[in-house]
C-alpha cells in the first residue's frame, strides 16, 4: 500500500461524511416529503463520491503537516469548500 | 458501508432532457433520482452553500475520531496485519507500544471493528489495564467503538483491514 493511501481515505471518508451529515440534518429540517429527501440525499451522495474520486492526491493531502486536531479540523474544512464550490457549479450548470 | 459511487457515469444516466431540449428546465429530471430543476433550487442548492462555514456540530465528533486514526494510520496498518492474522494481543501491543497511552483504545476499536464485540473488549481491555487514568482515552474509545464514531471507524477500519488481507495474502503466496 502507498504511504498515503491510508490518509487520503481517511480525508475522503471525513469530508463526504461530514457535508452528507449536514445535508441529511438541514433536509430533514426542510423538506416534508420523505421521499423526495431521500432521493436527494442519494443523489447528492453519488455527485459527490464521483468528485472526491475525481480528486487528486495533491487537492486532498495537506501542503503541511499535520500536528495537531485543529490542524486537521482546517483542512477538513478547506477540502469541505472546494468540493462544495464544485458540487454547486456542476448542479448550477445541468440544472 | 459504501459511501462511494463506484459507477462514474451513474448521475450522467437516465436524464431526460438536456441541452437543447425543448421540454423545458422544469421538465428536466435526473429520472433515476426524481429530482427536479426546483428540489436542486429550492433544497440542494441553498444548504450546500451553507456547509463548510464551520465544522458542524454533529459532525465534530466524527472528524476528531478521523484525527485520531488519521495521526495513527502507520500503526493501525501494521496492527491491522496482525488482526488479520488472528494476533490479537500483537495487534494490543503494537497499538500500545507506537501509539503510547493517548488513544490506544480508539486505536484498538477503529482497527478490529469489523469485528465490534471484540473491538469493545480490547479497547475495553486496553483502557481498563493500560490506561486506568485516561479519561480521554476511555471517551475517544467509546466514541470510536460505541458512539458517533462508529460508523466511520467501520468505514476506515473496513478498508485498512481488506487491505492488510490483500498483503497478507500476498506474503503467503
Amino acid at each position: 500500500m502507498k504511504r498515503d493511501e491510508g490518509k487520503l481515505k481517511i480525508i475522503r471518508e471525513t469530508v463526504f461524511k461530514s457535508i452528507i451529515l449536514e445535508m441529511e440534518t438541514k433536509l430533514n429540517d426542510r423538506a416534508t416529503d420523505e421521499r423526495k429527501r431521500t432521493e436527494m440525499i442519494k443523489y447528492t451522495r453519488s455527485r459527490l463520491g464521483d468528485l472526491l474520486n475525481s480528486f487528486s492526491e495533491g487537492d486532498l493531502l495537506p501542503k503541511r503537516e499535520i500536528v495537531s486536531e485543529q490542524d486537521f479540523e482546517k483542512h477538513i474544512l478547506k477540502i469541505i469548500n472546494k468540493a462544495r464550490n464544485q458540487l454547486l457549479n456542476e448542479m448550477e450548470k445541468e440544472f | 458501508m459504501g459511501t462511494y459511487s463506484k459507477n462514474k457515469h451513474y448521475s450522467e444516466r437516465g436524464r431526460t432532457g438536456g441541452e437543447g431540449s425543448s421540454s423545458g428546465d422544469h421538465q428536466r429530471k435526473v429520472t433515476s433520482y426524481s429530482i427536479s430543476k426546483a428540489d436542486v433550487n429550492s433544497f440542494l442548492i441553498p444548504i450546500l452553500k451553507e456547509i463548510g462555514k464551520c465544522i458542524y456540530p454533529p459532525a465534530a465528533p466524527l472528524i476528531e475520531a478521523a484525527y485520531q486514526v488519521y495521526k495513527h494510520i502507520d500503526t493501525i496498518k501494521e496492527a491491522s496485519s496482525a488482526v488479520v492474522k488472528g494476533d490479537y494481543e500483537k495487534a494490543t501491543k503494537v497499538v500500545l507500544k507506537e501509539a503510547g497511552k493517548e488513544a490506544g483504545g480508539a486505536i484498538v476499536g477503529a482497527m478490529v471493528n469489523h469485528e465490534v464485540d471484540k473491538g469493545a473488549e480490547l479497547a475495553g481491555e486496553t483502557v481498563s489495564n493500560s490506561l486506568p487514568t485516561n479519561e480521554q482515552g476511555k471517551d475517544l474509545a467509546g466514541k470510536v467503538v460505541k458512539g458517533t464514531g462508529k460508523g466511520f471507524a467501520e468505514a476506515v477500519g473496513d478498508k485498512v483491514v481488506d487491505k492488510a488481507e490483500d498483503e497478507v495474502s500476498k506474503d503467503e503466496t
